[in-house]
């Protein structure tokens, strides 16, 4: 395969009902009103030379190189700024146009250096192709004159170069940072010749700018450049995968010389990101060939023991061998698996088949138990299905967007930058966080309302917004008749209605003022429509399926549910956990989220895989550790989880894996919790990969092998490995073979095969039958559960209580350019953005406390202590303090509580009550900081 | 407490657990029992028979085997730490079966 050119119309085309019919050099094309003359040459195949344009932006006409003729005008006007018309009559290629162009490209040349040998863009430089294609032989001005070519490179950027003696100041990078990336960190500084572009004043690595690259993407030259391809060349091919950092799931091409990535480039065609990307999925892949990886599995007797490495076969047989031991001496149940919502989907159902079909129980959990185990639950409850109901291009039809809990500008850059666009269009904003976000005020973005309530207080929140819509007569009578459950409706209703749960009276809970509640929730109920978007800060609390459901009645009881433009959307953390919820990871679930103890789906499964199995319900994550300590669970698979880093109340994690007799950890390295493991095996990175990911949109895309697993095995072999050696054939030959087994034991996945994802690029389930193409919305015509089911939703605090000992509520979070426990981010460049996790404190608790800005502080709760340093910000409302978890030497989970979700356990990292006061105790300080900066150093 | 973290701990094959007693023993059920109070809370609100039946069908649908033997060997009906709700649904949450326990 060769490099992938992607095709460029140049300027956008445009949705439009009414089309438009003219004539290009002759021939008729017929575009939607509002296309360009440009782009509607482009759909005959003619190319105007053009280099201030390309179709991800808005045209802007500054180059003057597209000019053409268009009968019956004066003049010889820009195509890229110029609207087909009916009727038009345009002439691309004259003689006058051929001059006039080749007038321009002379200007340009004449100030740019001629070094194209050896300049990095050689190949891959619209200056260069504009110059062949204009015909440019000689420049008339020489080279003597007044150029920049003088000028100093800004190499800040751990990422990419900028060379202003290449720029042609076509404002391509300026537009990609307000369009597309909408973090309007460009400017161009000076005017007429003098005007050079520049990041506000400083240089890239000081400003505004979050590297996220689409600038680079943008520019025509060299102008803007990957360091990776100065380094190393232009690319020689490419292959297409998914993003495996966050659950925007973007699409990117990779591209190759040999095995070596040169760049990942967000690819155009892909649905998630629409060409777009963030720092993490563009520039932060170079863990996946970082030293510290480990290739070779490894084993040793006991955990204090050094690792020796061995054979596949042995530590295969070996695992096989400590899992059979451990169930003859401890019985069925002494062992489990946890699977990862970073492997691919074939690689997540083969591990919850072995646990189910070879260790024949169902101790089987996954990671996504800690952040949107209570989504599943949630939503399934009052939708019928446990995952989100739009894509994420819906958004662009909203009208009032309000943000739950969730840092989309951090957490899901890609798809906050599609939020920002809508909101510059002029959809409104609600945000619901304890955190001034940045959403709530950035460029050209400002929510209408920040509802900055306490931490553990969402129940009360949204009970107080329903309150205002059932009180106020703003309920979507006709979609709750038609629609929903009417009699639970009514329960719902009057417990809304009644004065417990208005906005004044719930305002001592969330401090937030009553009258800014209902003004919230009328703007969100008259919007037309209105969309949820939600993540972890309304999952991680002890009420965190209460407020899914909470958030399911408000969007309900307003009618913003089943058509584009509204919805209740979790924004998911790690690029698959939407994948390994819907692969059965969780024990009482099958596959496509059917209970173990429905007769008819077991029986399916049992036929299929010719055994019989267990008809009840396994452990989940922390009942494993706690059956562990008390000396009943002994065995645990590990798929590149680091519990021991990611789970709450690490103490506890800890206790529970040393009280184990053989823990598994399959993993790119050895994490924290491989301190505690018995057996290493290597895993694979995305780039060894081949499979598939599931999105935050329930898109099912390709992950591709970019080169083969440096370990010389991929995951999902390992497993079936494992599964044999314990005496359970799996015949897979190859991961679609996987996806075969899957479709046919998993209803909405019926229609899912490879083949059919390299036919349409990507597909949301449900996929069959009766939408064989996918689904973008959900809930359409009815729920999938038949009605809509209110659930009533009382407000119970939590038991985590601030008091005297501990007066402040810790929350926490995480920031862009790092990616949760930090595992493959810190071993990038990333970390000259975030090098350790610093504690966020307002500064009227900072200065009651003799806290300055910078100090080290210790931080406690009930559980334990850490130290990390203070950054003062008003960021923070009075009374909360927020840190990250990014770094494994701040153990913030060290102080987080074992308090859970009611219904799935899933932890309450949200809401811990701290003390926080300055320390002079360099001791464990110093030994942290300093492998910190080590990590960094790397 | 202390907990050693990084590579040169990981990497010299040493192993550091914690300095404290384990944290979080359920030896005694108490957080099954916190647990289930838990589930009571959200259905209180529903009338009792529908709410009892609820919170019995919740610990049985998602609790393991293992959580259910312990929780119903450490407590009976009338315990007085348990919401009255979980002490209503006591008698209907399923024993577990434990022809499933022996190794396959
Ligand atoms: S990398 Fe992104 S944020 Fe930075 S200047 Fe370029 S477009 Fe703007
Ligand atoms: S840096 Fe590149 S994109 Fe920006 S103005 Fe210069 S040439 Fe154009
Ligand atoms: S981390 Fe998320 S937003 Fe960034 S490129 Fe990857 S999938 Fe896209
Ligand atoms: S491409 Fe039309 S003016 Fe530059």
């Amino acid at each position: 395969m060769t490099v992938l050119k992607e095709f460029d119309t140049g300027t956008p085309i445009r949705v439009a009902e009414k089309t438009v019919t003219l004539a290009i050099d002759g021939r008729e094309v017929t575009v939607p009103a509002g296309t360009s003359v440009m782009a509607a040459a482009m759909q005959l195949g003619t190319r105007i030379p053009r280099l201030c344009s390309t179709d991800s932006l808005e045209p802007f006409g500054s180059c003057r190189l597209c000019l053409v003729e268009i009968e019956g005008r004066r003049g010889t006007p820009s195509s890229c700024t110029t609207p087909a018309e009916p009727g038009m009559v345009v002439r691309t290629e004259t003689d006058r146009l051929a001059k006039l162009r080749r007038g321009v490209m002379e200007l340009y040349i004449s100030d740019h250096p001629l070094d194209c040998l050896t300049c990095a863009a050689n190949g891959d430089c619209e200056l260069q192709d504009m110059a062949g294609a204009v015909g440019l032989r000689d420049v008339r001005y020489g080279y003597a004159g007044a150029s920049h070519l003088g000028s100093t490179k800004d190499r800040s950027n751990p990422y990419f170069d900028y060379d202003p003696a290449k720029c042609i100041v076509c404002y391509r990078c300026v537009r990609a940072c307000e369009e597309v990336q909408g973090t309007f960190a460009l400017t161009v500084l000076g005017r007429g010749f003098e005007s050079r572009i520049g990041p506000g004043g400083s240089d890239f690595l000081g400003s505004e700018c979050v590297s996220c690259g689409a600038c680079v993407q943008a520019c025509p030259t060299a102008t803007l450049i990957e360091k990776s391809v100065v380094e190393h060349g232009q690319a020689e091919r490419t292959v297409l995968t998914t993003c495996a950092y966050c659950g925007v799931g973007c699409s990117f091409k990779a591209e190759l010389q040999g095995n070596r990535v040169v760049r990942m480039v967000p690819y155009k065609g892909g649905k998630a990101n629409d060409g777009h990307s963030c720092v993490k999925g563009r520039f932060a892949w170079g863990y996946a060939t970082h030293r510290d990886r480990v290739t070779r599995p490894m084993i040793r007797a006991r955990i204090s023991d050094p690792w020796q490495e061995v054979s596949w076969e042995q530590a295969i047989a070996h695992a096989a061998a400590e899992f059979k031991r451990l169930q003859r001496t401890y019985g069925r149940e002494a062992i489990g698996g946890i699977t990862s919502s970073r492997c691919t989907n074939e690689e997540v159902f083969v591990v919850q088949k072995l646990v189910r079909a070879a260790f024949r129980n169902n101790n089987v959990d996954t990671c996504a138990r800690v952040c949107h185990a209570p989504t599943g639950y949630g939503l399934k409850t009052t939708f019928g299905t446990s995952a989100g109901t739009q894509d994420f291009q819906s958004v662009e039809q909203a009208d009032v967007v309000m943000v739950i809990g969730a840092n989309p500008t951090d957490g899901h850059p890609v798809f906050a930058s599609r939020l920002k666009r809508r909101l510059r269009q002029g959809a409104r904003l609600i945000v619901v966080d304890p955190r001034r976000i940045d959403l709530v005020r950035g460029p050209h973005v400002r929510a209408d309302h920040h509802l900055a309530l306490l931490p553990g207080t969402n129940v009360a929140m949204i009970n107080a917004l329903a309150h205002v819509v059932v009180t106020e007569g703003l309920v979507d009578e006709a979609f709750v008749r038609e629609r929903c459950e009417t009699g639970d409706f009514e329960l719902w209703a009057r417990f809304v209605a009644l004065s417990e749960n208005s906005p004044e009276a719930m305002e001592r809970f969330t401090g937030v003022p009553a009258a800014e509640v209902r003004a919230a929730a009328r703007l969100y109920a008259r919007a037309g429509n209105a969309a949820i978007y939600y993540g972890l800060g309304v999952t991680e609390h002890s009420q965190g399926s209460t407020m899914v459901m909470g958030m399911a009645n408000l969007a309900m009881a307003t009618g913003n549910i089943g058509r584009v433009g509204v919805g209740v959307n979790p924004l998911r953390g790690q690029n698959n956990v939407q994948g390994s919820c819907d692969m059965g990871s969780f024990p009482h679930e099958y596959p496509g989220y059917r209970h173990v103890s429905d007769d008819a789906t077991r029986q399916t499964f049992e036929a299929l895989w010719g055994v019989t199995l267990d008809t009840e319900a396994g452990l989940r994550i922390p009942n494993m550790l706690d059956e562990a300590v008390g000396g009943g669970f002994k065995g645990l698979l590990i798929q590149g989880e680091d519990i021991a880093q990611s789970d709450p109340n690490t103490r506890h994690v800890v206790a529970g894996l040393t009280a184990m007799e053989c823990v598994v950890v399959q993993d790119l390295f050895l994490n924290e919790t491989a301190r505690y493991a018995h057996i290493f095996l290597p895993g694979t990175s995305f780039l060894e990969k081949d499979g598939t990911f599931t999105n935050a949109e329930r898109r099912i895309s390709r992950v591709r092998q970019v080169m083969p697993p440096v370990t010389g095995k991929a995951e999902w072999q390992i497993t079936v490995d494992l599964a044999q050696a314990m005496g359970y054939p799996m015949a897979y030959d190859s991961p679609a073979a996987i996806m075969a087994e899957i479709a046919q034991l998993t209803p909405t996945f019926a229609g899912v095969s490879f083949a059919k994802l390299d036919e349409l690029g990507s597909i949301q389930w449900p996929c069959n039958d009766g939408a064989p193409t996918g689904t973008p919305i959900m809930h359409v015509d009815r729920f999938v559960r038949g009605r809509g089911r209110f659930m009533i939703t009382s407000f119970v605090p939590t038991e985590e209580r601030v008091g005297p000992r501990f007066p402040l509520i810790l929350t926490t979070g995480r920031i862009l350019s790092q990616y949760n426990v930090g595992a493959q981010t810190r071993r990038t460049a990333n970390t000259v953005w975030h090098p350790r996790d610093v504690l966020e404190i307002h500064p009227f608790d900072a200065e009651a406390r003799g806290i300055r800005d910078g100090d080290l502080v210790a931080l406690a709760s009930r559980k334990g202590e850490i130290a990390l340093e203070a950054v003062i910000t008003e960021r923070m409302q009075p009374g909360v303090v927020y840190t990250t978890f990014h770094h494994p030497g701040t153990g913030a989970n060290v102080v987080t509580t074992e308090f859970s979700d009611w219904a799935t356990n899933c932890p309450e990292y949200k809401v811990t009550a701290v003390e926080v006061r300055r320390t002079n105790d360099y001791t464990h300080w110093e030994v942290r900081n300093r492998i910190g900066a080590l990590d960094a150093a790397e | 407490m202390t907990i050693l973290t990084g590579r040169s701990a990981i990497e010299s094959g040493r192993s550091m657990p914690p300095n404290d007693p384990p944290a979080g023993v359920d030896s005694d059920g108490k957080r099954l029992a916190m647990m289930a109070n838990q589930i009571a809370l959200f259905f209180a609100i529903y009338p009792t028979e529908e709410a009892a039946a609820a919170v019995a069908n919740h610990i049985n649908q998602f609790w393991g085997r293992a959580m259910r033997r312990q929780f119903l060997a450490s407590f009976s009906a009338d315990d007085p730490t348990f919401h009255p709700l979980v002490a209503r649904a006591f008698t209907r949450i399923r024993p577990p079966d434990d022809r499933w326990t022996v190794a396959p």
